[in-house]
């Protein structure tokens, strides 16, 4: 079957990325709206990508909008807000059948691609103001989004470590922003956001599936011909700070189980090959069913339910995260930094380390058989200044040897954790 | 048997594999990654049974299924996860209500790792000692989901709507059901269910067929025919309360409505799923003026969403999201019942729907994961993978609109609540 890769600068600061794949069924298109992450724009930034999924001007509400998705074939928009690395990421994307299923021979594809472009820069707003209802509504959203962040404990520690790993760094903001921010977004100034938004970012724009990756180019060159933009230099971010000592924090609430969240911080500059045994050495520390976390901490020691590490390149941290009985904290923490020792002293065999390779390079070999996937992986690749596919990441993870999964971990620094435990 | 759907370009092969076991084969061209589900027709609500020629049924405590899905991965020698290390498939395994499931996805060693599957899942190895150990593992687990608001939510929903039925039980059972989970009781129920003509084996994406079934021929033994008696769960059709409220340290409100319906025959349980699912978009979808009103009213946010829970004997409508005042949802979702028995659907809304329905069926088998998922979801059911497509496209304005007026009773209705400490 067919498989093409396109990039294409279609103006300033502004690219096309296609990736085309003829087993697909649909078709997946975002735009990606890139800005440094700053305390002063995080919340109102955030608050745009609801606002402008729900309607351009041309209709009357968002029940429009979606009684217009729906007769796509129930073409799925979606919006968001993200973090990678210090960038703050505004997407609209949808998700299209492709046209060959349709029943009346539509162009559903690019229908969608028009669509998004409409919600995009056509937004409702008239004499310098955003929709006040459609403002007051969304704010309240927001503020809920912001709220709801604790509600997932596992996800709400590991972001309360990473706040004092990132200490006083715009890394460490809350990817949704404030709630008093947000409360004080007008019409007015959401619709200022908008134009410094739209005037002050990079666009990446992503196409993947089945369909006529040209045709989908062509309608964005089109419709993006007035869109200018400053943009910023994606490859010079800054590099995350070093923390000297470790720092601790703890919250008491009404759970069942505790959690416990450990970060260490690892250079962010390095080569690619660096990149690559760090990866492999996350997997090897915890990022597997046979890992040292989960065969000893977990299943060995009967410590916590589970236990796990992830690795992120771009903020140069390795995050620990587990779940356990408030009395087994101390007992845990040991252990896991036991392990750590034991990954950086090179005291893993061989078979370790080779099926920790094997269960990366069968991560990296779907990568391809999935839109959603494959979007994430090039984002990332962009944002971190390189291009690369996820056959070639599998290449340099064939390549790392013990020595060097025992220097990845050399380099690392416990900086921070995090505990949230019960009230009782 | 090999059936074929046109409108997709994609064949479903059925083998019924001389060792009993039925076995799904979609082969997906271009494809480098293949899913493997081996799933049994044995959950949560599984609690009371025997085989053919026993007396008496047999009730075991709750959580049972999902204990014996834990221990299933070990083995005397060597766990499943060790054996798929050295084949770096992802593997996983989850209960469900009516299914019990084990599953890997691989880009290589399909061989190897299929006959993993197959001989742990065939091969059960429990003592005293690996269960006690199981019990703190799955306490764990029990506790650690008593702190998810949405759990909590829809758990509490089914407990205020089913009187006796085991869906209204934590499919995980609870620290004390577990407690009395012992190796002979494991075997039992291993025995009863886990015969080959009560599984499917469901493979999509690439592969080689002859490979995959000649792994079968070698690790799978014929085994004796047994019938499976699961007792009857009788439960009145009135619901037990309208409300129940519970706190947890979260931001704001957490609610289910649920609507207790009565449950489909087999023959109906395709087209009813695919009508309740049209349904519960025109009445609450984003592109209902209920969702309008309701968004509009500042009752709901992004979170709010529809599912039709449907099992052999049980069928409820959930309507579930965030709220500052759920209790003015409920009224807005009554009143919008009420109002639409009375004046009728929108028949150019059925159609937008029927497309969208459609749409998110074909999209479905773009994905290994999500065709495997519905190929193993649907055999339980009774029906194949393509019959959703097939139905949507035939599915009819009247037959939409009778399904609505015989559901949704104003007295079967009740609503669970999470609020924040």
């Amino acid at each position: 079957m067919e498989s093409r890769f396109k990039r294409e600068k279609i103006s300033e600061n502004i690219y096309f990325t296609g990736i085309k794949d003829e087993k697909f069924k649909s078709n997946r298109i975002s735009v990606n709206l890139i800005v440094p992450l700053q305390v002063d724009t995080v919340t109102e930034y955030a608050l745009l990508p609801m606002l402008l999924s729900k309607g351009s001007r041309n209709m009357a509400d968002f029940t429009e909008l979606n009684r217009r998705l729906a007769g796509m074939y129930g073409a799925t928009l979606s919006t968001g807000t993200s973090k990678l690395g210090p960038y703050q990421i505004l997407t609209l994307s949808i998700s299209v059948m492709d046209d060959r299923f349709t029943m009346a021979k539509e162009q559903n594809t690019s229908d969608g691609a028009r669509l998004l472009c409409e919600l995009l820069l056509q937004p409702k707003i008239e004499d310098t103001k955003f929709d006040g209802e459609l403002v007051k509504l969304e704010r309240q959203a927001l503020i809920e989004e912001i709220q709801a962040q604790m509600n997932d404990k596992r996800a709400y520690t590991i972001r309360r470590c990473e706040e004092l790993l990132y200490q006083g760094q715009s890394r460490g903001l809350p990817q949704y922003g404030y709630k008093d921010k947000a409360q004080q977004i007008t019409a007015q100034s959401a619709a200022a956001a908008y134009e410094r938004l739209l005037s002050g970012c990079k666009i990446e724009i992503m196409f993947l599936g089945c369909g006529d990756i040209d045709e989908v180019c062509v309608t964005f060159r089109n419709e993006f011909a007035s869109v200018l933009t400053s943009g910023f230099s994606l490859n010079e971010f800054e590099a995350p700070v070093q923390n000297r000592e470790v720092l601790h924090g703890e919250e008491k609430l009404d759970v069942s189980q505790s959690k416990l969240a450990i970060g260490f911080q690892t250079p962010v500059s390095g080569s690619d090959k660096d990149a690559s045994a760090t990866r492999l050495a996350v997997a090897l520390f915890g990022g597997t069913p046979f890992s040292r976390l989960f065969t000893h901490v977990r299943e060995k020691q009967s410590l916590c339910y589970y236990c796990a590490a992830k690795y992120d390149r771009l903020n140069g941290t390795m995050m620990v995260d587990c779940g356990i009985e408030a009395e087994k904290k101390q007992q845990a923490y040991e252990e896991i930094l036991k392990q750590f020792e034991i990954v950086k002293n090179g005291e893993f065999t061989a078979e370790e380390l080779d099926n920790t390779r094997l269960s990366l390079l069968n991560s990296l070999n779907a990568v391809k058989d999935s839109l959603s996937s494959q979007e994430t992986w090039y984002l990332a690749q962009i944002i971190s200044g390189t291009l690369y596919s996820p056959s070639e990441e599998a290449k340099r993870i064939t390549e790392v040897a013990a020595q060097d999964v025992q220097a990845a971990f050399d380099k690392m620094r416990l900086t921070a954790d995090f505990f949230l435990t019960s009230k009782q | 048997m090999i059936i074929e759907n046109k409108i997709i370009n994609q064949s479903l092969e059925i083998v019924r594999h001389p060792s009993g076991l039925t076995i799904q084969l979609m082969p997906m061209v271009g494809y480098g990654s293949t899913y493997v589900i081996f799933g049994t027709k044995y959950g949560s609500v599984d609690r009371s049974f025997k085989l053919g020629g026993e007396e008496e049924y047999l009730a075991v405590p709750d959580g049972v299924a999902h204990f014996l899905e834990h221990k299933l991965f070990e083995n005397e020698k060597e766990d499943a996860f060790e054996r798929y290390a050295r084949t770096g498939a992802s593997a996983n395994a989850y209960t469900s209500f009516e299914k019990t499931c084990y599953l890997f996805s691989c880009t290589d060693k399909l061989k190897e790792s299929l006959e993993i599957l197959l001989d742990f899942v065939t091969s059960p190895y429990f003592t005293e000692e690996t269960v006690k150990k199981e019990q703190g593992i799955i306490g764990q687990e029990i506790k650690m989901y008593q702190d998810h608001a949405d759990w909590r939510v829809f758990f509490g929903m089914l407990s205020s709507l089913y009187h006796d039925h085991p869906v209204r039980l934590d499919i995980a059972g609870t620290v004390e059901s577990i407690s009395k989970i012992d190796a002979d009781m494991l075997y039992r129920c291993y025995r009863t269910f886990y015969s080959l003509s009560n599984m499917v084996l469901c493979i999509a994406g690439k592969f080689d067929r002859e490979e995959v079934l000649s792994v079968c021929d070698r690790i799978l033994k014929k085994g004796e025919d047994k019938v499976i008696h699961r007792a009857p769960e009788p439960e009145p059709p009135e619901i037990v309360k309208g409300e129940s409220v519970i706190k947890l340290p979260i931001a704001m409100p957490i609610f289910n409505i649920g609507y207790k319906e009565k449950p489909f025959s087999t023959q109906r349980m395709a087209k009813g799923e695919i009508l309740s699912e049209i349904l519960l978009e025109m009445l609450a979808g984003p592109c209902s003026l209920l969702y309008k009103k309701l968004y509009q009213a500042g009752l709901i946010n992004q979170s709010f969403g529809t599912e039709a829970l449907v099992g052999k004997d049980f069928r409820v409508h959930i309507f579930g999201g965030e709220s500052k005042d759920p209790r003015a949802v409920l009224a807005l979702v009554k009143e919008e019942i009420a109002l639409r028995k009375k004046y009728g659907l929108d028949p150019t809304l059925f159609e937008e729907i029927r497309k969208m329905i459609y749409g998110k069926y074909i999209k479905l088998f773009g994905s290994t994961e999500a065709v495997a998922s519905a190929m193993s979801g649907t055999y339980f059911k009774g029906y194949t993978v393509f019959e959703p497509i097939n139905l949507t496209t035939h599915i009819t304005f009247d037959e939409v609109t009778e399904h609505f007026l015989s559901d949704f009773r104003e007295d079967r209705v009740t609503l669970s609540v999470v609020e924040p400490i």
